[in-house]
Order: C-alpha cells, then sequence, then structure tokens
C-alpha cells in the first residue's frame, strides 16, 4: 500500500512539472532526437558547434577539456577542435568584437553556455531546422520559430534552402543540403 | 590514597559545568525536556526545518567562497561555481533546492500548527515567532533569488521592489530608497546580497533561537491539544504523558531526516530544477534591463500571494489595494491565536463547520498558488464553466475571498461549531 502511494506521489509530481512546459510562446512538437549514451552523435554535434556556431556565439563558461565527457581525449580535442592556438583548458571564447556584432546584425548574438537550459533541446532543435528563404529580410532568411531573427541560416550547406508555403504554413525544401537529399 | 578516583571526562564537565550551564542546558532542553508521548509523523517538520537551516547557511557559506556579488559578474561566477569549482554543481542544487523545500517543510510545519491549535493559549508567543520566521524566510528568498542575476531574478526584484511604489505620496521615493537606483542594478544587488548573507540570516537564527526557547518554556502541544502539564506524577513532577525527547525523539526525527534526505537528493541529483517550479528556464538567460519576459512569475512559494495581488482591481489607477491584500494575505497567519475561540484545540475534536472551512482555505490555497505560476491567459479548461475570457481573475478572486474569509469569520464559525468532548489525557495507539 504504501508503494502504491509513492508511485502515485511521484506520478503527480511528475504531471505538475510537465505542466510548466507551456509558457513558451511557439508551440515546439518536435523531440530532439537526444541520446546521452550515443557518443557518436554528441562528438558530432561538438564538431558541428565548434565549425559552425562557435565564430559568433561564445560559450564562455565551457571549457574545451569537458569535451572529455563525450569521450574524447585532449589529444583529440587539440588536433580537431582547437582552431585558434587555444589551450584545451581554455573556455570557448569568440573574437568578434559584440559591439560590431550589433552593428552587423542588429542584436549581438547571445552566449550559448545555458541556452538549452533556457530554451530547452527541442526549442533549439526545432529553431535550427526551421530557416526558411525570405527575400524581405536583411539576411534573406527567416524562421518559423523565432520570426524576423537576425541570424542567418549557417547549416544551410548541410540542410539545403527551405520555403514556405504560405497556404500550410509548412517548409518545403527547394534545393538539397550535404546531408538532406530531395 | 584512592579517594578521589573520578573519571577525567567528569572532572572536565564538572569544571565547565562550574563556568557555563552545559549539563543543565542538555537536561533542559534534551534528556528531560518532556514531550507528549502521541507525536506523529506531523511533528517531523520543525525539526526538518532546522535541518533545512542548518543546509542552508553550510552550502551558502561555501557558495559565497566564488559568487561574486557584481553585476557583471554575478551569472559568470554562478556558472564557473557550477562548472569549474570542485563540488560545485551539487552545492548550488542543495542551496536551490534547500531554499524550495524549506518552504515546503515550513507550510507542513505551519499546517501542523494549525490543524491542531498548536497557536493557542499557551503558545501565542511561539506562533507569533514563528510568523516572524515566515516573514524572515520570504525575505531571505526573495534577496537570495536576485543573486544569479537571470532574467527572473531581475525582473521579480523589479516587480517586487515596484510593489513599495504603489504606497500613496512617498511611493515612489520608497522604491528608488530600496533599490538605491532608478532601476533594480548593481547597487540593488550589493545590498540584496548583504540582506541574503549576513543581515537577514542572524535574524532569523535569532527568531528561531527564540521560537525553541518559547517552546520549550511552555512545552509542546500535540494532536490531541491536550496540556500534559496537567497530569504530572506526583512524585517526580513529570508529565504523565511525557517522554524525554532524547532519545527517543531524538531517534524519531532521525527516521525522518532518513527520507527527507533521499527526497531531498534525489531532487539535487534527477531534478534540480523541478520542472522549472525549483529553478525557472527564463534564469539561464543573464539579466537584460531592456528585455522584459513575457510572463515574470515568482517561485511557487509565492505564488498563492501573487495571485492575490493580481486578483485585487485597482481604485482608479492605483494599484496599491492588491498590495495590502496580498500584505494581508501573509500577515493574517499571525492573528489566528486571537481569531479562533473554539473550546477545543485540536482538529480530532472539532465539529464539521470548522473542517470545512479549513477544507476551502486548502483548496484555495493550492489554486491561488497554481494561478500564480502561470499567465493570465493561459489558463486551460479547468473553470471553463464560468463562461469567460478571464476566469482565471474570477477564479483567483473567489479563492482570496475564501482566503481571507477563513481568517476574517474564524470567530463566528469555531463558537457556532458542534466540538467533541476532549479527553484528559493523550490518546495513544
Amino acid at each position: 500500500m504504501m508503494k502504491k502511494w509513492f508511485i502515485q506521489a511521484f506520478a503527480s509530481l511528475a504531471m505538475l512539472a510537465s505542466g510548466i512546459a507551456m509558457a513558451n510562446e511557439v508551440h515546439i512538437d518536435v523531440k530532439a532526437p537526444i541520446k546521452m549514451t550515443d557518443k557518436a552523435s554528441l562528438q558530432r554535434g561538438a564538431k558541428i558547434f565548434v565549425n559552425y556556431c562557435l565564430n559568433c556565439h561564445s560559450a564562455n563558461y565551457m571549457r574545451y577539456n569537458r569535451l572529455q565527457d563525450i569521450g574524447l581525449t585532449d589529444k583529440q580535442i587539440k588536433d580537431n577542435l582547437l582552431f585558434a592556438g587555444e589551450k584545451v583548458g581554455e573556455t570557448m571564447r569568440i573574437s568578434m568584437n559584440p559591439k560590431d556584432a550589433k552593428k552587423w546584425f542588429g542584436a549581438a548574438p547571445p552566449d550559448l553556455s545555458v541556452e538549452v537550459r533556457a530554451r530547452g533541446a527541442d526549442w533549439v532543435y526545432a529553431y535550427l531546422r526551421s530557416f526558411y528563404k525570405d527575400d524581405t529580410r536583411p539576411t534573406g532568411w527567416n524562421n518559423q520559430v523565432f520570426d524576423k531573427v537576425a541570424m542567418p541560416h549557417v547549416l544551410y550547406e548541410l540542410q539545403g534552402v527551405q520555403v514556405l508555403d504560405h497556404e500550410t504554413h509548412t517548409l518545403k525544401l527547394e534545393k538539397a543540403g550535404k546531408l538532406n537529399p530531395i | 590514597m584512592a579517594t578521589n578516583k573520578k573519571p577525567i571526562a567528569a572532572g572536565v564537565l564538572d569544571w565547565v559545568d562550574a563556568r557555563f550551564p552545559l549539563t543543565s542546558t542538555i537536561k533542559g532542553h534534551l534528556t528531560e525536556y518532556y514531550a507528549p508521548k502521541n507525536f506523529n509523523f506531523w511533528y517531523f517538520f520543525g525539526s526538518l526545518a532546522l535541518l533545512v537551516l542548518v543546509l542552508q547557511i553550510v552550502t551558502g557559506i561555501f557558495l559565497t567562497m566564488n559568487y561574486k556579488p557584481d553585476a557583471e559578474l554575478a551569472f559568470a561566477s554562478v556558472e564557473y561555481i557550477m562548472r569549474d569549482v570542485f563540488g560545485g554543481n551539487i552545492i548550488r542544487y542543495m542551496h536551490s533546492t534547500g531554499a524550495s523545500m524549506f518552504f515546503v517543510v515550513v507550510y507542513l510545519h505551519m499546517f501542523r500548527g494549525i490543524i491542531y491549535g498548536s497557536y493557542r493559549n499557551p503558545r501565542e508567543l511561539i506562533w507569533l515567532f514563528g510568523v516572524g520566521i515566515f516573514l524572515v524566510l520570504m525575505g531571505e528568498a526573495f534577496f537570495g533569488y536576485l543573486l544569479p542575476w537571470g532574467q527572473m531574478s531581475y525582473w521579480g526584484a523589479q516587480v517586487i521592489v515596484n510593489l513599495f511604489s504603489t504606497v500613496p505620496f512617498i511611493g515612489p521615493d520608497l522604491s528608488e530608497w530600496l533599490r538605491g537606483d532608478y532601476l533594480v542594478s548593481d547597487a540593488t544587488l550589493n545590498r540584496f546580497f548583504a540582506f541574503h548573507v549576513i543581515a537577514l540570516p542572524l535574524v532569523l537564527l535569532g527568531l528561531v533561537a527564540v521560537h525553541i526557547v518559547a517552546l520549550h518554556e511552555v512545552g509542546s502541544n500535540n494532536p490531541d491539544g491536550v496540556e500534559i502539564k496537567k497530569n504530572k506524577d506526583k512524585e517526580t513532577g513529570i508529565p504523565l504523558d511525557g517522554i524525554p525527547f532524547h532519545p527517543y525523539y531524538s531517534v524519531k526525527d532521525m527516521v525522518g531526516v532518513v527520507v527527507f534526505l533521499m527526497v531531498f537528493f534525489a531532487i539535487v541529483f534527477f531534478m534540480p530544477e523541478m520542472g522549472g517550479y525549483f529553478l525557472e528556464a527564463n534564469n539561464f538567460i543573464p539579466a537584460d534591463p531592456l528585455k522584459t519576459p513575457p510572463h515574470i512569475a515568482p517561485v511557487w512559494y509565492f505564488t498563492p500571494y501573487y495571485s492575490i495581488l493580481r486578483a485585487v482591481p485597482p481604485i482608479g489607477i492605483s494599484q496599491f489595494p492588491g498590495v495590502v491584500a496580498m500584505g494581508l494575505s501573509v500577515v493574517a497567519f499571525a492573528f489566528l491565536p486571537w481569531l479562533d475561540k473554539s473550546p477545543v484545540k485540536s482538529i480530532r475534536y472539532r465539529g464539521k463547520l470548522y473542517k470545512r472551512w479549513l477544507a476551502a482555505f486548502v483548496i484555495s490555497f493550492v489554486i491561488l498558488g497554481y494561478l500564480g505560476t502561470v499567465p493570465g491567459d493561459v489558463w486551460g479548461q479547468f473553470g471553463s464553466w464560468l463562461g469567460r475570457a478571464d476566469r482565471a481573475t474570477v477564479l483567483a478572486r473567489i479563492c482570496a475571498v475564501v482566503y481571507f474569509a477563513f481568517f476574517a469569520l474564524m470567530p463566528w464559525y469555531t463558537k457556532k461549531d458542534q466540538t467533541k468532548p476532549v479527553p484528559e489525557r493523550v490518546t495513544y495507539k
């Protein structure tokens, strides 16, 4: 009997917790396919982050050598992920001046150290896949999850080019990308 | 000569006792403090509150070693604690979880006091000290919440300090004086840090001390609401229904501590954010005075009062009535000893009328608490029978009226209530 009571208590706690998620402005109905045990996938993510994101976005609180947590050795980190003579013990900083960035993009790209904790992994996953071509925007890109976002579609060579079908409000792939054949 | 064969330890004890009331204090508060033998589950939460207080102070000391109370550095220093300080993430999560668990434990402790009439004569002063502890704890939680310098820290503080600007005539000056600036800023962070780490903890410790001293002076209440000091052993003068706190209740409380720590560390290790209730997602975005978040909600333990604030309509353009109602909703607890006119203390011997009022109060409190966590317009199917768009506000108003009626009508319904006869001695199965 006691056991049943505990299970019910925990189940209701979990239900309470899930009720919170709705405060987001845009409804996200995709789930980020994250598997914490899939080291290869996590390492691919680190590679993409360092190659595509870490030029404009810093991760000032993240040290390179913490990537040991996803199964990389210091040597592997040094050989594959450090491009500007940093040391493995340093944090993921960028050299772009926030003031310049504000002039160029209209908003300084935020630090991404705790972005997933603020937005949720599902939001980030949906956001990165929701860019579409929009000639009315200064960058030529717009985003379904984050309307009129300042950031251009950085991953377009991987995803290809999407266009928005204004009637169905869905995105269609117009030009194939490296990871996304039509 | 072998006449002076006293153990060294006993000699030391004698030496101390001649200079400090050590043995008598231990006797008076532990080994010869007689507590009623019929304590139940509800009596865990006092000692647990003390445990959480110690946890908060110890983890707080270690956090202070690495935290930087500077608007430029605060957010980064918290992440530094989380990532680079040895064990820092555990210490930080223990402190943030401890804040919420403090309120869980204190709310349950207060509820125990209400259902068993522990605030009644002769324990009014214990209750008043307790309300003082509750108020200081709220201040402590509020000041501490600004320190991580996230968006919710910043805008939460902005909202709360702005409450003071609704005070007629002196309001704007008052809130400016509290902030030390025209908006929440580095100056505010510095003074909130000072309040959080030294001023309020000192007051809190003092209040806890007098709370316990007052309790041990008059003796503990019990689930039957019977005074055990009325039935003393004629020879020893020890209450017949009393057992020494140590070892009987120190051992019992240890069971509570073990179960509590299991729950506590399950949260610390596996769900420190508690789905956004203990750590709000928005607070992982650094404070930005130029960007107001679309939805500002306090942490769950403040939401019942926050709902009352939102529910009370303004007079003209002044929000002051809501602020007064919110203040009253917290302070109302202090008047309980004088509002309760029932001839019995414990809920066990009260009638249906009181139980219904208490149930209505608890339900209103929970609904108000839930309403405070969600924006006024995001309010699901619940209450759709009201058939209007602002049903959250309507429901909050109904609950607020019930909340205050519980206190305001208490003299009437506790007098009118059909009580049952109270036994001479405590009941114990």
